[in-house]
């Protein structure tokens, strides 16, 4: 939110020219037509003279924490940053306050930002800051979560993540092929759409190979302890061969209500504890979305963009997962996870 | 606080003769129980499995009763005091947090580790209850801001030292095999019977005790029933209510350790909210908001009632994204019902 350091004359006349441009653009779109390659860049059309060289600055606005997983997707732009030459990255994290996320940045904008890579749980929210990007004419990445905007935002290039429900269908279906005919879906948030997304996934997965899944709500993570004795009731209630969590807090809360049962346990996204039970055969599984690769990617993505004009993904998303983590691999991946990278 | 006189052989015309059984029902507690009984019956109708009031269902919903119980036990004290303390559910996450970076981060032992924990506690306590009692503000601001406080906190220092938001590797310290006995033991795999029942049984005796054989006892009732009347006839007004909030801090260290043993880590969120889930158990037990009255008997029967809706609705297989709406109805029916019985019973109760 400070003001824009004097001297810096790139970003100046970035702005000063930004409205010339879209002008342009619109003008063009219709008319025109046929000089635009493709219609979704048509705000970068034209701009050959324009190709980027000196230092360049790219904004990671997110609406992570400081937890686990975000500063894995830190340490992934950063290390991105680091091997680029004359690239700066200016990376931070709204703790999901969507609004101060949009003042994040507009302000990284007004700082001179030549590309932008944000994370979008709430597109809405964040539309205004959106539309300045689009207007400063920078490209745009998505990551972790908002590939919506990809359809509709035309400087978007791609969207870097993983797609929550064919996560699910991928872990449905490694269950079923496991073996599992009926599974319950923990659900330890309420109203939280990705979660839902997991389970419908998972079921998807499942019916396709004859199982079943069935979804239980519990306390989560403000009480853990209850979270496992609610994940022991339901076992007793539904019997089920599988339980898969979706999330490795949840997942070493269920742990001990599991092995007493003979009931196999899966998890969505790591943690050092549940790499430990993996490589030991207590959890058969681990879906890792691999947050290095939604930190690293749309840095160095963006980086080909504004340097050499680079288009990654063909309108599309570029899946950082499902990953899997089992016994083969998990103690390998141990060992990065300690370095923060996985 | 009912007395009973010694039966004498020829009947005072002049004391009206009120009949065990009305004088019961006018104990703050017994709407509680009824209401409690009448859930225990709902659940059990409403089982698909059979479990629910089998040994195995009955010991897992204790369990899950105790930390609600434990913390009602105080609260319910400090309620009667006249205050409120809505720092105590944050609290037994920090007690956790603090016990386990004690333990992974600075490698002590867990009992030195608990120790630290105990005196944290205390001067939480201290800092709410002289607050309160210094600056003369409702208790509901100041442990507000005590909540937010160490919410921050605990994210803050916890993300600073581990790079994550929680602590882990709590089994890894040097006595924690005693300690698991004392605070994390459990009977059997199927039988889920926990330790923490125990403390929840001790601190009922411990609190109805004091409140009931104790001088500290009718101060509690005194300054929450009227401060200036209690200071009036020398009742230490300010320490009762200090004491009280420390109390609730020291609990919610128990609480807290009990968490953290029994799963052997800690996240940062652990607790957030739960005092409401406290202060509900005080209320449907017969504390009054306003101070003055209520019985930690009736706030563990408050917190028996959570602990059998939140597993009951799992053994009936409901579905379970509706729990709150369940929570909800069940504690407003548990209150009426605990009004009535008071109002058919006794007419003037408290």
């Amino acid at each position: 939110m400070s003001p824009r350091p004097a001297g810096s004359s790139v970003p100046q006349r970035r702005r000063r020219r930004a409205p010339l441009r879209l002008a342009a653009a619109l003008l063009c779109a219709p008319v025109l037509a046929a000089c635009t390659v493709d219609p979704v860049n048509r705000a970068r059309v034209g701009d050959e003279s324009d190709v980027h060289t000196g230092p360049m600055r790219i904004a990671m606005i997110t609406h992570g924490d400081d937890g686990g997983f975000w500063s894995i997707v830190r340490n992934g732009a950063q290390d991105a940053a680091a091997t680029l030459p004359e690239v700066t990255l200016d990376y931070q994290g709204s703790a999901g306050d969507a609004k101060l996320q949009s003042e994040m940045i507009k302000a990284a904008l007004n700082q001179g930002a030549d590309a932008l890579a944000v994370s979008a749980p709430d597109i809405g929210a964040i539309t205004s800051a959106l539309a300045e990007a689009e207007a400063a004419g920078i490209p745009i990445i998505t990551l972790n979560s908002g590939s919506d905007l990809l359809e509709t935002l035309p400087n978007v290039i791609t969207h870097v993540g993983q797609s929550e429900r064919a996560a699910g269908v991928g872990a449905g279906t490694r269950l079923a092929e496991g073996g599992a005919t009926r599974a319950l879906c923990i659900l330890h948030e309420e109203n939280n759409i990705g979660l839902q997304e997991r389970c419908a996934g998972a079921a998807d997965g499942m019916t396709e190979n004859g199982g079943e899944v069935i979804n239980v709500q519990v306390t989560g993570k403000a009480d853990p302890r209850s979270t496992a004795l609610e994940i022991g009731a339901a076992m007793q209630a539904q019997s089920p061969d599988t339980v898969l969590t979706l999330d490795p807090d949840i997942a070493m809360a269920a742990l001990k209500e599991v092995t007493t049962r003979d009931v196999t346990l899966a998890t969505f996204d790591i943690s050092p504890d549940v790499l430990d039970e993996v490589a030991a055969g207590s959890i058969e599984f681990a879906v890792d979305q691999q947050p290095y690769l939604q930190g690293y990617l749309p840095v160095s993505f963006l980086e080909l963009a504004v340097r050499n004009r680079n288009e990654v993904g063909a309108n599309s998303i570029v899946a950082t997962g499902p990953s899997f983590v089992t016994q083969e691999n998990a103690a390998s991946i141990a060992a990065l996870s300690d370095q923060g990278t996985r | 606080m009912a007395t009973t006189a010694p039966a004498p052989t020829q009947p005072d015309e002049r004391i009206r003769h009120t009949p065990l059984w009305r004088r019961m029902l006018v104990r703050p507690s017994v709407g509680a129980l009824i209401a409690a009984i009448v859930v225990f019956l709902f659940f059990s109708a409403m089982d698909t499995t059979g479990t629910f009031n089998s040994p195995t269902g009955v010991t897992s919903w204790m369990s899950v009763s105790a930390s609600y119980g434990i913390m009602a036990c105080a609260v319910a004290l400090l309620m009667i005091s006249g205050e409120v303390d809505l720092s105590s559910g944050v609290m037994t996450g920090s007690t956790g947090l603090l016990l386990g970076l004690l333990i992974s981060e600075a490698g002590m032992g867990f009992w030195p580790a608990l120790a630290i924990v105990v005196v944290f506690a205390i001067c939480i306590g201290l800092l709410n209850g002289l607050l309160v009692t210094w600056t003369r503000l409702p208790s509901f601001i100041v442990t507000l801001a005590t909540m937010f406080v160490l919410l921050g906190v605990n994210s803050g220092v916890t993300q600073a030292i581990t790079g994550q938001v929680r602590v882990g590797g709590i089994d890894r310290a040097t006595g924690y095999s005693a300690a698991q006995w004392v605070f994390g033991s459990r009977l059997d795999s199927s039988w889920p019977l926990t330790v923490s029942v125990g403390w929840w049984l001790l601190a009922i005796l411990l609190g109805t005790w004091v409140l009931q054989r104790t001088r500290q006892g009718n101060w509690i009732y005194a300054v929450g029933g009227d401060k200036n009347a209690a200071r009036n006839v020398g009742v230490p007004v300010r320490r009762t209510k200090v004491s009280m909030f420390v109390t609730v801090s020291l609990a919610a260290a128990l609480v807290g350790t009990i968490n953290a043993v029994e799963l052997t880590s800690v996240s940062a969120g652990q607790g957030t909210g739960y005092e409401f889930y406290y202060i509900i158990a005080a209320v449907v037990g017969g504390t009054l908001m306003t101070g003055g009255a209520g019985s930690v008997v009736g706030a563990s029967l408050g917190a028996l009632i959570l602990g059998m809706t939140t597993l009951g609705i799992q053994y009936a297989g409901w579905d379970s994204t509706w729990r709150f709406t369940f929570f909800g109805l069940i504690l407003f029916g548990a209150v009426m019902l605990n009004i009535w019985v008071r109002d058919r019973a006794g007419g003037s109760s408290t």
